[in-house]
């Protein structure tokens, strides 16, 4: 039986990702964090054998622990991790608008970029024994170095902690595919966001649960250069970092 | 020919190569200014500002199961990314009282995601990471102000501090790209990193 691990499962993208994977007969485990939201839990009422909710914060090293400890006990191994957990929302850190919340570009570094490094260390033992070897992150176009042409109002952490991801999965990336894993970077694009009855907001652009299917098709399926660590969007188009 | 900037200021002059580069700057007539020279009183204006600030540690490395150490991290990413971002927003009015209006900062070649590898350094390469989209967005802010940018690595332990100093220098006060002030041939609207040994290289 597959088995995948799915951070920030509670809403939007992860929880649609966890709604697809069920749906196809894996097991998932799916990080919670938010204590407001209760549709994992609904979801499991009709996957009660298959899935695990965990408690999960991956900005605390010891709850990454104990959420290893804890699947660690239930499964022999695990085919796929996705990293999907984010910390986003409007912080006053602009430059020209003192003064910055330097502190909010350490938290958004240690949840976005750091948590997927502490997760990715801590599941390596159970991904080895799975049978797929895939580590799936989802980034940001934010990450772009290159294509980053404006300043948003609301200032510099997720950009910055989202560069400073694709720079851990490049490192991941190269300490651990001559090993035989292999490795996806995604932009998901605009997603109106989840509320907690499961509706949708009318802000952005796209439905969650179209982009869980389109990010699985990324995500599931073998590559042809494997070898070559690229950054896809929801549209299958590359990004460069 | 004597360079345009009068004032430069360093966030420090601890390390041989920022040692090495005030001697350049005072060489060639500019007065240069650290925090310690100014105490609690902050210059009102300031003409090139150079931050230093480029730490590793050799004990960052990566582990499997323990992943990164947690302090360690904190204090690579508060001297390479916090404490830049905190000096620049604390010396920006001076800056915008000075006639240069240049910012350089240090970086290394190896912590350029598209060419990264994981020999060492993560936390150290994280932090750049960071630092360089700061950059790219304070730059977005600050170039339709007047403000250029210089991102410089050294080339710490292939070259002599004295030797990246000369190059610092002249890469941190002249004008990228313009051909007898041709504005079409203007450079200084994209952020790159350059090397001591005059070499570019790709996000």
């Amino acid at each position: 039986m597959n088995a995948v691990f799915i951070t920030g499962a509670d809403r939007g993208l992860g929880y649609a990702l966890c709604a697809s994977y069920l749906a196809d007969g894996f097991t998932v485990f799916a990080g919670k964090y938010l204590c407001d939201y209760s549709l994992l839990e609904r979801l499991g009422e009709r996957y009660t054998e298959r899935l695990h909710i965990v408690p999960l914060d991956v900005g605390n090293p010891e709850s990454v622990v104990a959420a290893y400890a804890y699947t660690a006990e239930r499964v022999g191994g695990l085919d796929m991790l996705i990293s999907n957990a984010a910390l986003m929302g409007r912080v006053n850190c602009s430059l020209l608008d003192p003064p910055m919340d330097i502190e909010a570009a350490w938290r958004s570094f240690s949840v976005n970029a750091l948590g997927a490094l502490r997760l990715a260390a801590a599941f390596m033992p159970l991904l080895s024994a799975g049978q797929t070897r895939r580590l799936c992150f989802v980034s940001s176009e934010v990450a772009s170095v290159t294509l980053m042409k404006h300043s948003r109002s609301d200032g510099f952490p997720y950009p910055m902690s989202k560069a400073s991801l694709n720079m851990a999965v490049r490192l991941l990336f190269c300490k651990y595919y001559p090993l035989g894993y292999t490795f996806r970077l995604f932009h998901p694009g605009w997603m109106k966001r989840m509320l907690p009855d499961g509706s949708l907001s009318e802000e952005a652009e796209y439905d969650p649960t179209d982009i869980a299917a389109t990010a699985r098709n990324y995500f599931d399926n073998d590559l042809g250069d494997e070898h070559r660590l690229i950054m896809l969007d929801y549209r299958g188009r590359e990004w460069p970092y | 020919m004597r360079c345009a900037f009068n004032t430069a200021l360093m966030t420090s002059a601890h390390t041989a190569f920022a040692e090495a580069l005030a001697k350049v700057f005072v060489r060639e007539g500019l007065r240069v200014l650290t925090p310690e020279s100014f105490g609690v009183c902050a210059p009102e204006s300031v003409d090139i500002y150079v931050d230093t600030s480029d730490s590793t540690d050799g004990r960052d490395v990566f582990t499997e199961g323990a992943g990164l150490d947690e302090s360690l991290t904190r204090r690579i990413y508060e001297h390479n990314v916090l404490r830049p971002m905190t000096l620049l927003e604390a010396h920006l009015k001076a800056l915008i009282g000075g006639q240069g209006r240049r910012l350089c900062f240090l970086s290394s070649r190896a912590a350029l995601t598209s060419s990264a590898l994981a020999d060492s350094n993560w936390a150290y390469k994280l932090s750049k990471a960071a630092l360089h989209m700061f950059l790219q967005m304070a730059a977005n802010k600050l170039l339709p102000m007047g403000f250029t940018f210089r991102l410089f690595d050294p080339l710490c332990g292939l070259l002599a501090p004295e030797a990246a100093a000369e190059a610092a220098f002249s890469y941190f006060t002249r004008r990228r790209g313009t051909e007898r002030d041709n504005p079409m041939r203007d450079d200084e609207t994209r952020l790159v990193l350059r090397d001591a040994l005059g070499g570019e290289h790709a996000w």
